[in-house]
């Protein structure tokens, strides 16, 4: 007889009536006599008798459950009377004196358990009818032993189930046989299919055979908490931390932790951090899925384990390609195990439905095969034998194609409820398939690959295999992502296949023919060949891995990949040209998004003011995230209507931006913020992890010296008590949702039959409480969360300009120009050119997708009045304008993602890798690539000269960040410290940066631009044949050597300007010679000379006589922005104006005292 | 318990406790009949206790596993397939070999299992002989 119900005691207590304890029952009663107090019921005393349980101090079953105790006191009750027995009587009492005859039976000799609480005769309460006397306390203290007794029964009978499940397991059978290979071997492999209970087992047989300190690595976040949570409750910890788990957001784990469940990019991590736990075992868990980081893992630990003896190694994979990672450790002689899977018969049916092959017009995939199998299971298959359909699709279009055409059917039927099932939907909607339908309804799931590996659903009984996969390639030259369908590979087909056959036997319909499973690929594509390689490859620059085209990979990437990536790094500065690592690089690698992000991070800490930081880390996280966006933001005019008024105008990065802001602001006034992201079509858990991320890159950068740690917030005694109150109505708030949460999961929801409408769930989703909200408010105060809204806002003005500029010189060279012809195409046809890759789309659902005229020109930014000499079919403007972009994704068309705009000559002059210019500085070539022509005189070369002192200052604030932040501990460098305390402050040069850069992008200068094609380049440079004269002095770069271009021809003034190699046109040379044919009048110190542009620049720097003066000047032009408390200060002692706070007032005057 | 006695627990853990009816095999942290957890619960014959792992620590509730059999002193968990409780514990063939001794409810639970365990040991052996022999032997067996 089956008597627990694990959960509702209630209903245990009701199972255990119809079973043998009835007897139990029955026979104690049978000793009871009749009494005339048949109406008699403990519950009179309730209050008296709990008064004496809480007053015994004691903590236990009871004294922990009263209420429990309480319902199962009615239950037994209620039992006694239906057999006829009294609940009490005080022959009881009598028969329980009686011990000495062993053959009279007593009910609770039967009971091993008693209490011993004493009884307290209560002070009289009047209020009280019935008084409690000592004669039913003894008696009650009989039901609580009962009780006690069935709580144990119940707990036993809990853990013995729990033995039971784990020994069912199939790998159970090969304990012994792992724990003596992994003594005994350095490496082993253990093979078992999804179900065989090696994720679960494993590290505990290993606990089991005295190791203490074992990781264990998950592909995903979610499983390592999943796991952690299942071995701790089958190691009977749950309420310890002995089994622990460490995500990127979050950790739980502590000393005594012995098994650490953990993802693969935060093992990497702490492999690099040069202080690797103290492991003994790690396992390596799902490596057949191949994922980026679990192969380069791989090739790690093959290395560290001939290094370290004391290390072993287990790998686990699916029976997927065991051979490979056999012949890969067949070095270290791994030891295979091989779990057979739980699997039962599966009835494979190959085009079951008749397709016509002919190629249909459009491409359109046809539902029609996939309902007539649905057809086919409702008239092959009763409705009362269960088991859900699985239908494999290739990607979100197909899945929701397939769920109108079924979602028809199952209308006219009523048999069937459609669920799609991809990465892109809520976390509710996604769990949706988990749930239970009614009777004689089947679910029809409608899936991407991840119902493959990654979600187990059971009670999948029918599996439809389309044959297709969507899957993400990198072209590494072009720097662009590929979305594309694929035939799957035959260890795909039979996965999809197997997951029919997990809870029974099950029938699997490939839509495709067998001719064709035989013609695919074993095995699929590793994830290594086809994802951008940069981050992996500075992670292992940064791990010491010297020659990264050696590293021994489990599959090498292409070799152009390495080398294509390799060529990014060496552009973000991260690598030197000799491939070693930079201190950039360095800083880079501990962040963990992706390279350009990284660096917008560095730069940005570098750049932004204190106060402004946070919009670089807003940013960069919400450019790191999953789009915020649900299916529904870009389709439902209602939410793009909602989302209106805080899109911004300069692009969709600072549209996320200014989002994430104005929920900020919803949050602050405790507004929730669910339902606000609902109205706009945002997934509101990314602005949660959003939110995670800043924060934890805010602690990265602060680790790692890149950003001063904040000074404890000042908070008065009574915000601290208000905070108070609120934290301790949170956690409240915080352990009713988990009440709420356990009892939820132990009834799985039932589904509705037109539970697909999302409309149904609004209504019961808002009176749950918001277990994210709350814990955001547990980490966020309110003063908090307006500190992130006004550091992270940059809606307008300097911050913005700079703000744009920092993200922009991160992403470079990711910038691309309009087509010229542009202005007279649709919206959809727009085009754009990219340096990578020519004629690329916006995608359509991007600010500048939807408005392309922000990025055209209009009339009147047209400039008519030419100089004379001056021709050219293009527009000549001071309003050209470039995008700047994220990423590049080919679907169906290549489309440019997140992308932002800038004005174009200024964000050339300040980032391009390469700048080459002709003698009069009238024509500038930007990384040989786009072609600037200004027909002012004199307006290019000031820019340019701008931009390079600009660049200067820049690279060197930077460089001393990075230089602060990598200190080289020795004696020397900390005392050239202490005498560098006299160096401006990073505050006073981010400001006066902030300042000129925004008035440098702001500025007008008029010119034309034009992408250059590879004909045009032929001709553009005058060649390294001739000789170049030096320039001394440079007005450029003071100090710097100038050198001859071998190629291009003329020479550099800078690392990246090369002067006079771009060959004239009549109109520039003939300009040029006007210029110098014209006496020029200096006009600082009036003196009159014909000098060429470059040595009106000389004189300028070097000679000018009124030279002294000109600095020192715009400084305190504007005012800084600083803490709110700072106001203007003049200094008595070194006469100087200053924006500072009262405490830094004082520090300034105690200094300048001491001078 | 307290959180900070992780230490002095791992030493107190020293009742490895397998049923020999069933092979339930775990780990006890008391053994006696005044479990330390628990002040105000007594047990009154010896018995295997451990703090119960299904509720937080210092709760002070206690899941008892078993006993040693008062007869043949082997552990037993309280399992209804492996001892029975009257006064003191017995395993199951303890309990049958002596079972004049015990009141007459208590013979009936004995014989109970004793019938459940014939009856498991006869449906083998039918099914056995039906998938070996004749229906006739089935029904002379029956008889
Ligand atoms: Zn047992
Ligand atoms: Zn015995």
């Amino acid at each position: 007889m089956k008597r627990i119900s694990e959960y509702s005691p209630a209903k245990s207590y009701k199972r255990r009536t119809s079973s043998e304890d009835r007897n139990k029952i029955g026979n104690t009663t049978s000793i009871l006599k009749e009494s005339p107090e048949t109406e008699f019921s403990f519950l009179d005393y309730k209050r008296e008798i709990n008064k004496i349980f809480t007053y015994s101090n004691d903590t236990n079953t009871v004294t922990n459950s009263l209420d429990d105790f309480w319902v199962f006191v009615k239950k037994y009750e209620s039992m006694l009377k239906k057999a006829g027995k009294p609940v009490f009587s005080l022959e009881n009492e009598e028969n329980s004196n009686c011990e000495s005859d062993t053959l009279k039976f007593s009910k609770f000799d039967c009971i091993n358990f008693s209490t011993n609480i004493k009884f307290m005769d209560n002070v009289c309460d009047n209020r009280v009818k019935k008084k409690l006397d000592k004669k039913i306390f003894d008696a009650i203290l009989n039901v609580v032993s009962i009780y006690l007794d069935f709580k144990n029964k119940e707990k036993l009978d809990k853990l013995k189930k729990l033995r039971q499940t784990q020994k069912d397991l199939p790998v159970a059978k090969y304990r012994g046989e792992i724990q003596a290979a992994v003594k005994n071997e350095k490496v082993v492999i253990v093979a078992g299919d999804t179900g065989c209970g090696k994720s679960t087992q494993v590290p505990q047989y290993l606990h089991d055979a005295g190791f203490e300190n074992i990781a264990c690595t998950q592909p995903r976040r979610i499983a390592c908490v999943s796991l952690s949570k299942r071995v701790a409750f089958e190691t009977l910890t749950q309420f310890e931390s002995k089994v622990g788990y460490q995500i990127r957001f979050e950790k739980s784990k502590s000393a005594d932790t012995k098994i650490c469940f953990i993802t693969e990019g935060l093992l990497l991590r702490q492999m690099s951090s040069e202080n690797l736990p103290n492991y003994d075992v790690i396992i390596l868990d799902e490596i057949h899925e191949r994922h980026l980081m679990g192969d380069f893992l791989l090739g790690v630990l093959k290395c560290l384990i001939h290094s370290r003896n004391d290390i072993k190694l287990v790998l686990m994979s699916a029976t997927i390609n065991i051979k490979l990672f056999e012949d890969y450790f067949s070095a270290e002689s791994a030891v295979v195990i091989q779990v057979p899977g739980r699997l039962y018969p599966i009835d494979l049916h190959y085009k079951p439905i008749f397709i016509e092959d002919k190629p249909t017009r459009d491409d359109r995939l046809d539902p029609q095969p996939y309902v007539q199998i649905m057809q086919l299971i409702d008239s092959k298959y009763p409705s009362d034998e269960r088991g859900d359909l699985l239908i494999f699709m290739s990607g979100v279009q197909e899945i929701t194609s397939i769920c109108d055409a079924a979602q028809q059917y199952a209308e006219k039927t009523k048999k069937w409820i459609v669920l799609p099932l991809h990465s892109g939907l809520s976390l509710i909607e996604q769990d949706k398939v988990f749930d239970y339908p009614p009777e004689g309804v089947r679910k029809c799931i409608v899936s991407t690959n991840i119902a493959e590996t990654s979600v187990t659903i059971d009670g999948i009984r029918f599996v439809v295999d389309s044959g297709k996969v969507k899957e993400m390639s990198y072209d590494s030259s072009t720097k662009m992502q590929r979305l594309k369908e694929f035939w799957i590979s035959k260890a795909s087909a039979d996965q999809r296949k197997g997951r029919a056959g997990r809870t029974g036997p099950g029938v699997c319909y490939r839509i495709y023919s067998e001719q064709q499973y035989s013609d695919m690929e074993p095995f699929s594509t590793p994830e290594v060949s086809r994802v951008p390689l940069a981050s992996l490859l500075l992670l292992m620059s940064s791990l010491g891995v010297n020659d990264v085209r050696r590293f021994p990979f489990l599959d090498s990437p292409p070799e152009e990949a390495i080398e294509n990536a390799l060529l990014e790094l060496k552009q973000h500065g991260a690598l030197s040209s000799n491939e070693k690592l930079t201190s950039l690089g360095k800083a880079l690698a501990n962040l963990p998004v992706e390279v350009s992000l990284a660096k917008a991070l560095v730069i940005g800490s570098a750049t932004l003011p204190p106060h402004k930081r946070d919009s670089a880390l807003a940013l960069t996280a919400a450019l790191g995230i999953r789009s915020i966006f649900t299916t529904r933001a870009h389709r439902d005019f209602e939410c793009e209507n909602a989302r209106k008024p805080d899109e911004s105008d300069h692009g969709d990065p600072l549209t996320l931006l200014s989002l994430y802001c104005a929920w900020l602001s919803v949050k602050a006034e405790g507004r929730g913020g669910r339902d606000w992201c609902r109205r706009r079509g945002i997934e509101e858990q990314r602005f949660y992890e959003l939110t995670k991320l800043a924060a934890q890159l805010r602690g990265l950068l602060q680790d790692n010296n890149l950003m001063e740690s904040p000074e404890p917030e000042n908070m008065s005694s009574a915000e601290r008590a208000l905070r108070h109150g609120q934290m301790k109505q949170l956690k409240d708030m915080r352990r009713q949702y988990k009440q709420k949460a356990v009892e939820e999961s132990k009834r799985r929801k039932r589904l509705k039959v037109d539970s697909w409408e999302i409309v149904d769930d609004k209504l019961d989703e808002d009176n749950v409480l918001d277990i994210r909200d709350i814990e955001f408010r547990m980490t966020n105060d309110a003063q908090r969360i307006r500190a992130l809204i006004s550091g992270a806002s940059a809606s307008s003005g300097r911050d913005l300009i700079t703000l744009k500029i920092v993200l922009c010189r991160a992403l470079y060279p990711q910038v691309a120009i309009a087509d010229e012809f542009n202005h007279c195409k649709s919206v959809s046809e727009q085009l754009y050119h990219t340096w990578s890759k020519p004629f690329v789309f916006l995608h359509p659902t991007s600010h500048f997708g939807k408005h392309p005229k922000t990025l055209q020109l209009t009339e009147a930014d047209i400039q008519t009045e030419l100089p004379p000499g001056y021709k050219s079919k293009l527009p000549v403007s001071a309003r050209h304008q470039l995008l700047c972009y994220l990423s590049l994704l080919e679907t169906t068309k290549p489309y440019i993602v997140n992308s932002m705009r800038m004005p174009a000559a200024q964000t050339l002059l300040l980032l391009s890798h390469s700048i080459d210019t002709n003698m009069g500085f009238t024509r500038i070539v930007c990384d040989s690539w786009l072609l600037l022509e200004f027909p002012y005189p004199e307006t290019g070369l000031n820019l340019l000269l701008k931009a390079a002192k600009l660049r200067q200052r820049w690279d060197a604030l930077i460089n001393r960040r990075l230089a602060d932040a990598n200190p080289n501990k020795s004696v020397e460098t900390e005392l050239q410290k202490s005498k560098q305390t006299t160096k401006t402050s990073y505050e006073q040069l981010q400001h006066e940066l902030s300042c000129d850069i925004s008035s440098y992008m702001n500025c007008d200068v008029y010119y034309t631009i034009k992408r250059l094609l590879p004909g045009d380049l032929k001709v553009l440079y005058c060649g390294g044949e001739e000789a170049h004269p030096n320039i001394d002095p440079n007005p450029f770069e003071q100090g710097f050597e100038c050198r001859a271009h071998e190629k291009k021809g003329g020479v550099y003034v800078t690392d990246n300007i090369v002067y006079n190699c771009v060959l004239d046109t009549d109109w520039s040379y003939n300009s040029y010679q006007e210029i110098y044919g014209v006496a020029w009048t200096c006009p600082d110190c009036d003196m009159a000379l014909c000098l060429s542009p470059l040595e009106r620049l000389q004189h300028k720097s070097f000679m000018c006589s009124s030279r002294t003066e000109e600095k020192k000047v715009e400084v305190t032009k504007t005012p800084r922005e600083n803490k709110p408390n700072a106001k203007e200060y003049k200094c008595e002692i070194c006469n100087e104006i200053l924006y500072m706070t009262p405490v830094e007032i004082l520090k300034h005057k105690k200094n300048c005292k001491s001078k | 318990m307290g959180d900070k006695k992780s230490n002095v627990d791992s030493v107190e853990v020293g009742y490895e406790f397998t049923c020999t009816s069933c092979s339930l095999s775990e780990k006890a942290h008391y053994k006696g009949t005044k479990p330390p957890f628990s002040r105000n619960i007594v047990l009154k014959y010896p018995s295997y206790v451990m703090k119960d792992p299904f509720s937080p620590t210092g709760k002070g509730e206690i899941l008892m596993l078993g006993s040693d059999c008062s007869i043949c002193d082997r552990p037993v968990c309280i399992s209804k397939d492996c001892s029975i409780f009257y006064k003191q514990i017995f395993c199951l063939n303890c309990a049958q070999n002596s079972i004049e001794k015990f009141p007459v409810e208590i013979k009936v639970k004995i014989n109970q299992c004793k019938k459940y365990i014939t009856y498991i040991i006869n449906l083998t052996f039918v099914l056995y002989v039906v998938s070996c022999y004749s229906r006739l032997i089935y029904e002379c067996f029956l008889l």
